[in-house]
Parts: structure tokens; sequence; C-alpha cells
């Protein structure tokens, strides 16, 4: 049976359907193409010709004209649209004219960076011309860097190399940097929250060392569908950039299927499990060798797609091996031998985490099942975009879990296919990501009287701090660097957390298999956690805290840990607050303790509780913004008289908001947290924190701030919408950790903070 | 958001600061904190009086003897001269170190000026990168009347350019440079902050003696580490009182600039100094070291070994045949085993063939359990004296060797040897049928 036979089958089968809230199908699309511009080398163009590229895609033409014209652009283009050459083109059209000239791009990960080298040598080979291209990376062994450094035309890196090995070494790349035409900036969309308010640092620290040696290249970038594409690439490169969004490239029908597994238990709002249902799907496809990748948003999930995909091939009597992980903590070499196990076709299932949404090449598969809402509108985009030709039919589901964000796009298709209403957002002020790049960028270059970095001002205040603190000096008009570190070491772009803890097998001899950061490290790496990496199941002998190392062994057990983690709120700093229908909101800075308390032994399949055990492990201290809502003190009396109760219902509204705000921000449901507080000791009063989980907060804090009454708007629908009595997962939480009266009181409570009832009530009291 | 907002927030954000102290509620409260104040410092510099900050700069100058002031303001810095000590001087370089001894030494054809210079630098840091400060310079100009001592000292990093652009004229005079590792810290340190004051880099370009790598590749078997302090010890004998240990200059320097702690600086300049005059020495030493002439120390067998490598390296092979040699007589087990196979191994490119047969023939009355000299014995046997069954002989006993030991190992760490001696075996027997028939 083919694909399309497949689909047919699904159309008319009834108990499919019966769960299906959205069948979305994307006609064919044909190209719409224009020839080659009039200035293209020929050269070039015959290289092309060659590649069986006859003429260009609209958007790749416009965007060369801006990229000549010397503006700063942004293309957005959905997966396998021919993005690469938007870019590829104008700074090989450059190489050409001068062959002094100089570019530079930047992949966020190092396996997207070789995939572009081997499409660029390529065409430059095709060529037959002697444009130098090389990636410095990590793994660029020490000889061959001297060749890089000064004779590669076009050098292809990653942020965190940039950051680290090249900034703070400038001045052994004089030929980059005074010849710097083109900066290319792949998947801007992948640079936002924390990550990205870091590269927008690291971006001002290039062009400020390009002012020195006298270039000022100009930014190509490439983006996912966002809300704000120009904005948000713009904040990153620090100037205006033009859009090009006009697609030309043809695309083959495709079919997106939102899927909601069913209701078991309505009482408690349970519905089948997603990764079950999941895999369930993919059985069909997978016993007639239909290649069929899944994504789980978490590495948990990702694990147990694969240990049930394997289950099924077992079934299927096909081999287990077929089936593979791929997520974070995998080693590269493991990462490319599936990569290359996928475009052979020698892996017919494959589960992964959203490391494989980026376009690391692993050849077009038809079928894409998504375990659970990506996140993200774009991210879903990207993922479906796995599946699907420039011909042919492709399919890809949806499959939601209980998430309340889930439940809600699941609910509300036209949300999901309206305008993409999520927006990147960094902040690129961030105080303390602001000052840890200006140390970088002072030991790069010394400042001087009167020079800015960043958009906010103060900084001379600051690099007075850092003189105060010895770490600068001034004299003569200048800012020195005179500690004896190297700042950008002491940076890590990727995370706030400067530490990770080396994951280490000592089955048999010792053997390192991983690696994470600390704050995952006290949730999945604790004693007598059970740590699954690859289908494996692991069992943390002990975590060693000091060297920030965890020895594991390998087990077969029939259940998995879940721990808990303890959150404290302390010393806060208000930035804006304003009375709002009921009560106050406010943003700010606040000062957060965590700490993993303990956690549980869950039943693999059943999923029931089967035990508990303590983790003794210290607290972990930072400091981030947050959102909050704090409500009238008198809520508490006013709700009992209803008998409901106000802790439940704050519990329960935490779970909700917390859950329901990425629908406006592009932000990782792991980014955001909520806390619920009956008495704050900041304010006094019941209130409700969503905040940001990395140091210094990214943004978030301030936009929901200003979307206050969108969010209780869509908290207020998901309530009315789920099917369950007292709450459940999908909105306020099972009433075994929210209360039996979460969900009425929480109903209470956003009904009054959404019309004048609650003043009266507060009057009346 | 007010300077007090920002300061305080700045301190939030900012616990785990760079070199820096932590910052504590304490510090946050001393608002009067100030970092050293060029802009005063500078303005009253000129009028030499002695107060506040400028007093401190004004010791220094006070405390160094030959210390002048270049410059006015803040980017004013100071050249400490000095005559070096005649008893020091080891006469004319070029003399010291002839054609012969240059490229043992570092390789290549030796310059034939001679105007040498000995250079050394301090710095903020051993970081490599761009913000690495070069704070002092010492150099020892090095020439046939004599030594000259030239030292520059920057009191506020701005004086850095100037500095660096007289360093730059200095330079540009010498005719070759010696180094203490130069070629790893110091010079790509000097090259990275002159390209950041738009001083051309390529004057440090010259023929350049990096004393390190001869003194490692004989210390490295001989002395727990190739750091100059243990080699002055132990190869000049000199000890330093009252000297700043290396590791502790940036932070001296650090002192300095913000609170105008002047006596480590001065210590820091007079630790550069005996820097620049003992590379003077050492290179002395190391000339006799790699020379023909009389050992200025007694060697162990280990760093006659090693010496006579580095000689072989260079192609000096009668002066590496001779280490080899002592190392073979004076040693005792490995190392005078591993000697006598580097003797072999030399006196075979020269196809002495009766040396190497009676070098090996005496190595194997010392280690008769040594394969790799049967094994060579068996190649002259076969090959030089056609005496294919005697070589089989060699082979046949070494494979019984092979045996024993592995019976008193019990496991078989050498199959290598097995492989490669059942080869050299086989082809023996075909050969010996071959001459039969």
């Amino acid at each position: 049976m083919n694909l399309d036979q497949l689909l047919a089958r699904l159309r008319g089968d009834p108990d499919f359907l019966r769960n299906v809230t959205l069948w979305h199908t994307l006609p064919a699309q044909p190209a719409r193409t224009v020839s080659f511009p009039a200035d293209i080398d020929p050269r070039l163009e015959d290289a092309l010709r060659r590649r069986s590229i006859e003429e260009l895609y609209t958007h790749q033409a416009q965007a060369y004209e801006h990229a000549r014209a010397g503006h700063n652009t942004v293309v957005v283009t959905p997966t396998a649209s021919g993005k690469t050459l938007c870019y590829n083109l104008p700074v090989l059209q450059q190489c050409l004219e001068d062959p002094q000239a100089r570019a530079l791009y930047l992949f966020p990960t190092k396996a997207l960076a070789q995939d572009q080298m081997e499409e660029l040598h390529g065409l430059i080979e095709t060529m037959g011309v002697d444009i130098k291209t090389y990636t410095f990376d990590g793994d660029t062994p020490a000889p061959a860097r001297r060749t890089v450094r000064s004779s590669g035309h076009i050098v292809v890196t990653n942020p965190d190399m940039l950051h680290q090995g090249i900034l703070p070494h400038h001045t052994g790349w004089i030929q980059l940097f005074e010849n710097l035409r083109y900066v290319v900036i792949d998947e801007v969309h992948q640079y936002r929250g924390v990550f990205g308010s870091h590269l927008a640092n690291v971006i001002r620290r290039l062009r400020r060392i390009c002012r020195f040696y006298g270039s000022d290249p100009v930014f190509l970038c490439s983006s996912a569908t966002v809300a704000n594409p120009r904005e948000h690439a713009g904040r990153l490169v620090g100037d205006e950039v033009d859009l090009v969004d006009d697609n030309g490239a043809p695309r083959g029908e495709k079919h997106l299927v939102f899927y909601n597994p069913p209701v078991v238990n309505a009482e408690l709002g349970i519905r089948r499990s997603v990764i079950k249902e999941a895999v369930r799907l993919a059985r069909p496809f997978l016993s007639t060798g239909v290649q069929v990748i899944l994504f789980g948003r978490s590495r948990l999930r990702v694990e147990l797609l694969v240990t049930y995909l394997k289950q099924t091939l077992r079934a299927l009597h096909k081999a287990p091996s077929l089936a593979r992980g791929y997520r974070g903590g995998y080693l590269p070499h493991e990462r490319r031998e599936i990569e290359s196990g996928l475009r052979r076709g020698e892996i017919l299932a494959v589960a992964s985490t959203n490391a494989l949404e980026l376009g690391v090449d692993i050849g077009r598969l038809d079928v894409c099942i998504m375990a659970g809402y990506a996140g993200t509108v774009a991210s879903t985009w990207q993922q479906a975009g796995r599946a699907g030709r420039r011909k042919g039919v492709s399919i890809a589901i949806v499959v939601a879990s209980s998430n309340p964000l889930d439940q809600y796009i699941i609910e509300h298709p036209h949300f999901f296919l309206g305008n993409s209403p999520e927006a990147a957002i960094i902040d690129p002020d961030n105080l303390a990501i602001l000052l840890s790049h200006l140390k970088c960028a002072a030991f790069e270059l010394p400042f001087v009287e009167n020079e800015e970095f960043g958009d906010q001002g103060g900084t001379a205040q600051i690099l007075e701090y850092l003189a105060e603190h010895g770490v600068l000096n001034a004299s003569g008009g200048k800012w020195h660097w005179i500690a004896d570190t190297y700042p950008a070491e002491e940076v890590s772009l990727r995370s706030a957390a400067i530490e990770n803890v080396v994951i280490v097998d000592t089955t048999a001899k010792r053997r390192v298999i991983g690696e994470t950061d600390l704050f995952s490290a006290q949730l999945l790496l604790h004693d007598d956690a059970i740590y699954i990496h690859g289908g494996q199941q692991y069992f943390v002998d002990q975590l060693d805290w000091a060297r920030k190392e965890a020895y594991v062994h390998q087990v077969d057990v029939d259940y998995y840990t879940d721990a808990q983690l303890k959150t404290e709120i302390h010393a806060l700093d208000a930035l804006e607050r304003e009375a709002v229908v009921l009560g106050e909101k406010a943003h700010g800075e606040i000062g957060l303790i965590t700490k993993a308390t303990m956690f549980k032994k869950i039943k693999l399949g059943s999923h029931e509780n089967i035990g508990a055990g303590k983790i003794h492990l210290p607290e972990l201290e930072h400091h981030t913004t947050s959102y909050w809502w704090t409500l009238p003190e008198d809520l508490d009396e006013r709700l009992r008289e209803e008998g409901l109760d106000l802790g439940e219902g704050l519990k329960g509204l935490a779970h909700l908001m917390g859950r329901v705000a990425p629908l406006y921000i592009m932000a990782d449901p792991a980014d955001l947290r909520s806390v619920a507080m009956l008495r704050s000791p900041f304010t006094g009063a019941p209130t409700l924190f969503l905040y940001d989980v990395y140091p210094g907060g990214v943004g978030f804090a301030s936009k929901l701030y200003s979307l206050h009454p969108l969010l209780l708007e869509a908290c207020a629908e998901r309530l009315e919408q789920c099917p369950c009595k007292q709450g459940c997962p999908s909105c306020v939480g099972s009433d075994l950790s929210s209360g039996k009266r979460a969900k009425a009181s929480a109903r209470r409570l956003l009904q009054w903070a959404r019309s004048n009832e609650a003043r009266v009530a507060r009057g009346r009291a | 958001m007010s300077q007090r907002d920002l300061r305080r927030r700045l301190a939030r954000f900012d616990r785990p600061l760079a070199g820096g102290r932590p910052s504590t509620a304490a510090d946050e409260a001393a608002g009067d904190r100030r970092p050293f104040d060029h802009r005063r410092a500078g303005e009253e510099r000129s009028g030499g009086e002695a107060e506040g900050a400028v007093g401190r700069a004004g010791s220094i100058e006070a405390s160094l003897e030959g210390a002048r002031w270049r410059g006015r303001g803040p980017s004013a810095y100071l050249r400490i001269e000095a005559e070096v000590d005649r008893s020091l001087w080891p006469g004319p370089p070029t003399e010291l170190v002839d054609t012969e001894i240059w490229q043992r030494l570092a390789g290549g054809k030796r310059p034939s000026g001679e105007n040498w210079t000995i250079l050394d630098t301090e710095t903020t840091g051993l970081q490599s990168g761009t913000g690495t400060l070069i704070f002092l310079v010492g150099l020892l100009h090095w020439t046939r009347r004599g030594g000259r001592l030239v030292q520059y000292l920057l009191p506020e990093p701005a004086a850095e350019g100037r500095m660096l652009s007289e360093l730059w004229d200095d330079l540009r005079h010498s005719d070759a440079l010696i180094t203490f590792n130069g070629r790893s810290f110091d010079l790509p340190r000097l090259r990275t902050r002159a390209l950041l004051s738009r001083l051309d880099p390529s004057v440090l370009q010259r023929p350049h003696l990096d004393l390190i790598h001869p003194a490692r590749r004989v210390a490295s078997t001989w002395l727990a580490d190739c750091r100059l302090h243990r080699l002055e010890t132990h190869w000049l004998g000199r000890v330093r009182r009252d000297d700043i240990p290396g590791e502790d200059i940036p932070m001296v320097y650090r002192a300095w600039l913000l609170d105008g702690e002047s006596e480590g600086l001065i210590r820091v300049v007079r630790h550069n100094r005996r820097d620049v005059e003992n590379l003077m020495e050492l290179t002395r030493f190391l000339a006799r070291l790699y020379g023909d002439g009389e050992d200025p120390v007694e060697l162990p067998a280990a760093a006659e070994l090693s010496l006579g490598r580095a000689l072989a390296a260079r192609g000096r092979t009668d002066a590496a045949r001779l280490r080899f040699e002592r190392a073979a007589e004076s040693g005792d087990g490995e190392v005078a085993r591993r000697s006598a196979a580097e003797l072999t191994r030399l006196l075979k490119r020269r196809r002495d063939w009766d040396r190497v047969e009676r070098l090996l023939g005496e190595a194997l009355q010392r280690w008769p359990d040594w394969i790799w000299a049967r094994v060579e014995i068996a190649k002259i046997l076969e090959h030089r004296r056609r005496d294919i069954p005697a070589a089989l002989g060699q082979v046949e006993s070494s494979q019984r060797i092979l045996q024993r030991r592995r019976a008193v190992v019990g496991i078989d760490s050498e199959a290598h040897w097995r492989e490669a001696l059942e080869h050299r075996k086989r082809r023996l027997h075909r050969r010996n049928e071959r001459l039969k028939r």
C-alpha cells in the first residue's frame, strides 16, 4: 500500500475521524521563477545550470537584489524552498568579483554548518574557482586553524565559536575582519530568548571589531515563519533589515491533521496517552515501510517513543533497530550515524526532540507525527516540514497531549491557521547578558570615552562599576581590561548555567555518554534516578555535585522517575505596576531559589505511582524577571462564602496560565514557570508569578505584563471548554495536585477578573 | 533608570565577577571607592608633587635607579636603563653563539649582525587573546661592547601605544631576539597589542632564538619541569631571594592600578630584570651544553641521551654519537639500552657495519634477552655476512626468549614481536632452501 492509499483509508476511518479536529489540505503549488539577474558572473550562472538550476525562484532573486544593494535582509520561507541560495548567491558573486572579499556564516549547530559546507563546496567545485571555504569549530584541528584564519574566503562557524574562539582572538583574523562583506545568520528564529539575547550581543561585539578594522558587513538572515521576522532580525543584528517573504518554491500536496486522543475518563478529564497514540498512528505507515519521523517535546518523551516504537516493530516482525532516538545529549558521532541512516533509508522511524526541527540534512520523509503540540506555530510548521517533498503527497499529524496549551490549540485550529501570533522575543539589554558581553568586548578592544554598548545607555556606569571591581582600568580616555581571566570562557550562549554535569556510564568501563546543565541535572540525574539515554535505562548511583559528574549504570526496570521541584521567590523589585480589573499587575526582578526535593517512581505503561524517594541536593539560586498578578486580600473570604478556596483556585490558575502563555510568546514551556503564593512576602497579598527561567530574564515578563487581559481571556476559554469536572492536567491540573475545588475557584476568579463584579465584591467587603 | 538603581542591579547580576572580588553589600555601600585616578595622576605627575597617586608613581621612579619618565600626562611611561654588570657579561654574543651553535640551538642560519636583544615581558595574565596587557618589557641589548638593560613600565595602560612604538624602534635595530618561550608567549602577545595600537607587527619577524626548546629537550628527562626558575637553580646555581612568584604578577599590577600599591610593582621590575640577565646566562649555559667542549655541569645519563637525540635531529651526528656513547657507558638499565639503540641507528645510517656489529654484540652480553638487538644482528648476518643459519639461530633464540617471557608474565603482550619473528624465520628458511639448492 502506498501513501495515497494509506491516506484514503484514514479518510474513510470513522474511528480516526472522530478524534480529528482539523484536516487541512495545502494544495500543490507550482514554482514561480525568474531568469538569472543580469549582473551575475557567467561562471556562477554556468555552475548553477550544470546543477540543473535554470532559473531562480522569485524570493531568491529578490534576496539577491537586496543583498547586492547592501541592505541587511531576512528571508522567510518554509523548509526546503532553496533558501541557502538566497545567501550563497550574493556571497559567491562578491567573492568572484573581489578575491579579497570575505564572508562569515553562522549556524546554530555544528551539524548544520557541516551540511552547509557540502552544498557550498559542491557549487564552488562546479565553478572550478579558488574560493576557500572552511568550517571553524571545536573540531577544527589546531594546524588547520592557521589556514582558516589567513586564507578562508568563507568561514562557516557557530555563534559559540565566534564568541569564544574568534572575537577574543580577532588580531589573528585580520584578513577576515578587514575584508568582511557579508555575515550570514541562518535560522534566526532559533535565536530567541536567552540564546538570541546572547547572540545579539555577540553581533554587537562583531560589529565593534569590524569598525576597528574598517569594515561594515551586510547581514543576510533566514528565518522560519514568526510574527515579527523583520523586527527580530533587526534586533539581532542591531540595524534595519529588509524582509523577503514571497516564497516562489513549488510544493507537493500536503495534509495537516489535528488529532485529539479520545477521552477515557470524562470525570478526571483523562485522555489516551499522547505517546501511545502517536506510536499507534505510526503503525500502519511502518508496516508498509514508509519512513516516519516522530517529534516529542521532552527528552523523556522521546525516549518513551523509542521504547514503544521498538515494541511495535517487533510486533510487525521487523528489526527493533529500525527505530532510533535523536536528541541533545547524544554524542556527535551518534547523531551523524542516525542522520546518514535516515538519508539512506536504513532507519524506518526516528523519534526526536526539536533537535531535528532544524535543517539538518536527513533527506525528506513522507510522514511526520508530533507527539504533543510543538509549542509554537513556527515549530509546528518546521517539524511538519520534515515531511513533504517537492512532488508527491505528505502528511503531518499533531497529536495533542493533555497539556492545556495542546488542548487549546487542538480546539482552536483557526488560531493555528490564522496569522502567526507568536513573536520571537529577545532582550539584548538584559543586564546580566549585556554585562557579560560588555566584559568580553572590553577584553577584545579597550572601550573609549563616550562609547556605547547596547541601546539602553549606561555603558559608562557599567564600565565604572567594573573598574571599581578591578576588572577594568580607566586611563587616558580608555577602559582597559586588566583582570587575569578570559571572560568569554565564563559565558555560555546557550544557557545561563556555566557549568554542566558530565554523565559517566560505569557499567563496563567508565564511558562518558553525555552531559546536561545543572538545572536539568537536579531533576534528571539525582541519586537513584532512572536516566534514559538512547532507549537504554540507567540507574544513577551518584551525582557528585562538587565534581559535576553523575555516575550511572545500565539497568532494565519497569519504571521511570519524575522529580519534584521546590521554588522560593524572594527580594523583588517592581519595574512597572498597574491596577487591573481585579488587583494589580506588575513585572520586575525577583530572586529565585530552586531545589529538587523528592522524586516519584512511575510504572511504565500504566503510569501508576509505585514509590518515592528524597533528593539531597543543594539549592540553586539566581535572579530573573517575572510578571505577577496580585489579588485583593479579601478574596479569600469572598470565595469561602461560596464554598470555594483561594489557594486551590490560585494553584489551578498558575497551572493553566503558565501553559497557555506560550500562545503569545515564542517561549518553550520550559523557559517559563508559574508559582502561586497565597501570601507573597513581597506583595503581602495572594500573588501569581509567571517568571523567566533564565537569569535576568529575556523579555517574557514585560511582554506578559502587556498581554494580561488576553492571557485571562485564553485561560477562561480553555477552562470552559475542558470536559472535566473538577480539574485535570488539561486545565487547572488534576484534583490531586491542585485540589477538588480548583476548577470552580479558578473559574470564579477569572469571572471577577474579567468583569466589574469584583469591584462590587470588594466594595461590599 | 537612575545610576543608583543600575549599580544595585549590577551587583545583583554580577556575582561571578570575572577575576574580581565577589561583590558584597559592603562593596555596594562603599560608594566612595575609586580606581586610580588617571586624570589627577597625569596632571600632577608632570609637576612632580609627591602626593596621592602621583606620589606613589613618583616613589617607583625614586626606588629604581635609572628610571626616567617618557612623555607627560596619562600616556607617560617609565624607561629604566642600566648597564649590565661587567662580571655577568659573557662576551660578544656572536662569539658565544657561533654559526654552529646557533644551528644546534635554534636551527637555521645565524644572523651576521652583532646587536642581539634578550626580551622578556610581564603581563596582566597568561590568557591568550587580545585582552592580556603587557605592562612591562625588559630588554637586554647584548652587543660586542657589553650589555645595556632597558625596561619599559606602564604606570597606566593608556601609555601602551607610545611605549610600544619606542620598543618598536629598539627592535628595528636588533639583529636577533633571544627569549624564553617567546615563540608561544611574548611575541604573539606583542604582536596582538601592537595591532591594537596600529603598529606594524612585522618588526617582530627577525632571527629568534627561543631558549625554551633546546632547554626543554635536555630538561624533560632530568628536571621536574622546564620553568626558568628551576633551570636557574639547577643549571646556573642561582637562587633568587626576595623574588615574586610569576603567578602573582598579574595581581600585583592590579593592586597597583587599584590602590597604588607600589612595593609589589617595584619587585616585579626587579624580577623582570633578573629574568633578562639570567637569560643571558642561560644562553651561555646552553651554548656550552650543545657545544663540543667541556660540559658546564655534570649531566645525568638520561640528559646525555636526550641531548644526543636533539643533536642528531639537527644532523649533528658526531656530537650526537659522543652523547650516546657516554649515556650508554654511564647509564644503567633502560637509559643505557636506549642509548645503545640510538647509537646503533646512528652507525647504521653511516654504514659503519663493523662497529654496529661490535656494539650489538656488546649489548647482547649486557642484555641477552634484548629481542630488538638480536633481530638487528640477524639482519646483519643475513644481508652483510650472508650467514643464513647464524641469522636463523638468532631468530630462533629470540623466539625462545619470547616464549619464556610469555610463560612468566602469563599474557601475550609482545604479539608484534611474535609475528615479526615468525615472518622473518619463514623468510630465512626459504632463503636457506634456495641456497641449498
